[in-house]
């Protein structure tokens, strides 16, 4: 609450520093912003706390200025404003007020002009001079109106916005930001400022027409790049910088009379504010809209490969019975040897040592397996394809072998890296391998082959290709197989190549089918190598 | 476990792909007393002359190209009748019925030494009565 009131305290003394000579109207009333975001981010119940705290800020700060009367007016108005102001804004665009949705934009400017314009009439300015008790030189009733309904909207505009975000904001979010992060905004703010100096701080004859617009672009970088936040922020900044540029008698407004000067000011601020918070939301949604999209496609990839590692499951089953057989019989046949006269330790030795490596060839398999299921961010690294379509034999050997496929690998020397997830290309070629296997179980056994290839296959692609001759796709419609829940087998979700081809494009490759002449499909998957690290020892480099 | 004295000491011809299986059932045989003579595929085990002085088969089920049972369906048309103990990693309990109702046995991996040494002495019974096992 001492922050509070001490927040409310230095904007009303801003606010005063911004009133224009000869006038009781403030250009902008900053402190309303600190008392309406005081009001959004507290409990209802707790609200008088908020109007007592910033009521005697209000006193202090007015008090050498205006007399006592006129600042309990101004007290009270204010507080019937700000809170009416409030409690339209929980109704209508509702709470917490982000600014993240077109929605709350649209709801946020409309009660920002309506509310004020209503407010208006019971400001002391306004009703004295309805009663021709005071009335500013040069100055009618419904200009009054208007100066005090702009006044009060381009607090709720360019000011309040700014204020609420702020207080909302996770300030611990502002470590995790990258460097480039910063180097951006850093960049942005720098030419935020020097558009604004030169648009309003160069002299009336320069600055009038072209300089005034070039503030739109950084302001628009703003709101694509930074959000919310940082679209108001700059709008504010862009705002500070033209009441600067004015107060020195420099820039486009000082061409126009006093009263004119501070109408077209705050013209231009809040027809400046409405397209680039709106903007900035847009962007915004559309920022989220992805990102969902994103999450809910790596967990749709992690939910096909706990599916295929199901499938698998038999095939796993099958490569750990392998090491476990040999284990048992090594260790039985040392058992034996043990209990002979003579010992040949050479031979207990080497019994030991293969037992030890295939238990760790065992460990493999179920380190693979693990990786199939543990639901990881995707994390992209250089990984070498060869590895990949290795490591997707080795977890579909038992498919393999129980499909009675023989397997052809051919893998080109020299093969540069690519830049991918390694689980998730791993799923990948899995899917294939397994897809082409399954596809055999009608072809006669001696022909069922299963051809992997991996080889460059021009200045920017690795390829893999995996040909099968089995079934084939659907004539025609080959690309049918790609359609999510489009499925030839019994078993099976149809999913399997719907994602695999969504990551395959994520990885800025490509990913088809085609049919072979005399028998069964093709697939061909091409990742695009990464260039930048070319040669396996930068690679390594890059890795260490 | 000890053979009886008066046998000759059968002699085992184990066929697996997989190294670590082939090297480490054919050590446990030979430390059980039999003689082994190991192979890594089926049509090793067809190019080996050696291979018709066998008196049983521990044969893998599935290989690249020709398999375990292809290669006894092949033996059979040729005349031989292996005693054969079939081994293999998959689960396939027709295919086990199938086996054992010709005679032969059928052991899924991974198995211990017994079974492997009961599975061996019950195919070999009828060819080689002698090779019974001789529980002192």
């Amino acid at each position: 609450m001492v922050l509070l009131a001490v927040s409310y305290y230095l904007a009303a003394r801003l606010g005063l520093g911004f009133r224009f000579q000869d006038s009781q109207i403030g250009v902008v009333w900053p402190a309303n912003a600190v008392l309406l975001a005081a009001l959004l981010l507290t409990p209802t119940r707790r609200w008088w706390v908020v109007l007592v705290a910033t009521a005697l800020a209000h006193a202090v700060a007015v008090a050498s200025v205006t007399p006592a009367w006129r600042a309990a007016w101004q007290i009270a108005g204010n507080a019937l404003f700000i809170t009416s102001t409030a409690l339209v804004l929980r109704r209508v665009p509702g709470l917490p007020l982000t600014f993240e949705t077109r929605r709350q934009v649209f709801a946020y400017s409309a009660i920002a002009f309506v509310l004020p314009a209503l407010y208006a009439f019971t400001t002391p300015a306004f009703v004295r001079a309805l009663f021709h008790l005071e009335l500013a030189p040069g100055s009618t009733l419904a200009t009054t109106l208007l100066r005090v309904t702009l006044s009060n909207a381009t607090v709720l505009l360019l000011v309040a916005p700014v204020v609420l975000l702020w207080a909302q904001f996770p300030v611990h979010r502002l470590k995790e930001l990258s460097a480039r992060r910063l180097w951006e905004a850093g960049a942005v703010v720098l030419s935020v400022l020097a558009v604004g100096m030169v648009a309003f701080g160069t002299g009336p004859e320069i600055a009038v027409g072209v300089p005034l617009l070039w503030v739109f672009p950084p302001l628009l970088w703003v709101a694509v790049r930074f959000g919310p936040v940082g679209a108001s922020t700059a709008l504010l900044g862009v705002a500070a910088l033209s009441v600067w540029g004015t107060a020195r008698q420099l820039g486009p407004f000082v061409l126009m009379t006093h009263a004119d000067r501070v109408l077209s000011l705050q013209l231009f601020w809040i027809v400046m504010c409405t397209p680039v918070m709106l903007l900035a939301a847009v962007i915004w949604e559309r920022e989220r809209v992805e990102d969902a999209l994103q999450a809910h496609r790596t967990q749709l990839a992690h939910l096909t490969r706990v599916a295929t590692a199901g499938e698998l499951s038999s095939s796993l089953a099958h490569e750990l019975r392998q090491p476990l057989t040999a284990i048992l019989a090594n260790a039985e046949a040392a058992q034996v040897l043990l209990t002979r006269d003579g010992v040949d330790l050479r031979e207990v030795r080497a019994i030991l040592e293969d037992i030890a490596e295939q238990d760790k060839f065992a460990a493999n398999v179920i380190g693979r397996l693990r990786s199939l299921l543990e639901k990881e961010e995707p994390h992209f690294e250089m990984l070498a394809m060869e590895t990949t379509v290795g490591d997707a034999l080795a977890l579909s050997r038992g498919t393999v072998e129980r499909s009675g496929v023989q397997v052809e690998t051919q893998i080109a020397p020299g093969l540069p890296r690519v830049r991918g997830d390694p689980v998730q290309l791993l799923q990948v070629v899995l899917n294939l391998v397994v897809n082409g296997c399954e596809s055999m179980s009608a072809t006669p056994a001696p022909d069922r082959r299963l051809r992997l290839r991996v080889a460059r296959q021009d200045s920017e692609y690795v390829e893999v290709l995996i040909a099968d001759s089995g079934t084939g796709l659907p004539p025609g419609r080959e690309d049918r197989v790609f359609e999510p829940f489009f499925t030839t087998k019994k078993t099976g979700l149809g999913l399997g190549l719907a994602i695999g081809r969504s990551i395959v494009s994520a990885h800025g490759g490509r990913l088809w089918g085609e049919n072979n002449l005399l028998r069964g499909a093709t697939f061909h998957l091409l990742l695009p190598m990464d260039h930048a690290n070319d040669g396996p020892t930068a690679a390594d480099r890059h890795r260490r | 476990m000890v053979l009886t004295k008066q046998s000759a000491t059968p002699v085992i011809g184990v066929i697996d792909d997989d190294p670590s299986v082939l090297k480490s059932v054919s050590r446990l045989l030979r430390s059980a007393g039999f003689s082994v003579v190991p192979f890594a595929s089926t049509e090793g085990f067809l190019e080996t002359h050696q291979s018709w002085t066998l008196h049983c088969l521990v044969l893998d089920i599935h290989f690249e190209g020709m398999g375990g049972l292809d290669l006894e369906a092949y033996l059979a048309d040729t005349g031989v009748h292996f005693p054969i103990v079939f081994i293999t990693a998959h689960d396939d309990a027709a295919l086990r019925e199938r086996i054992e109702a010709t005679g032969q046995a059928y052991l899924r991996k991974p198995f211990d030494e017994t079974a492997l040494l009961d599975a061996i002495h019950r195919v070999l019974l009828p060819t080689h009565p002698g090779a019974r096992p001789d529980h002192n």
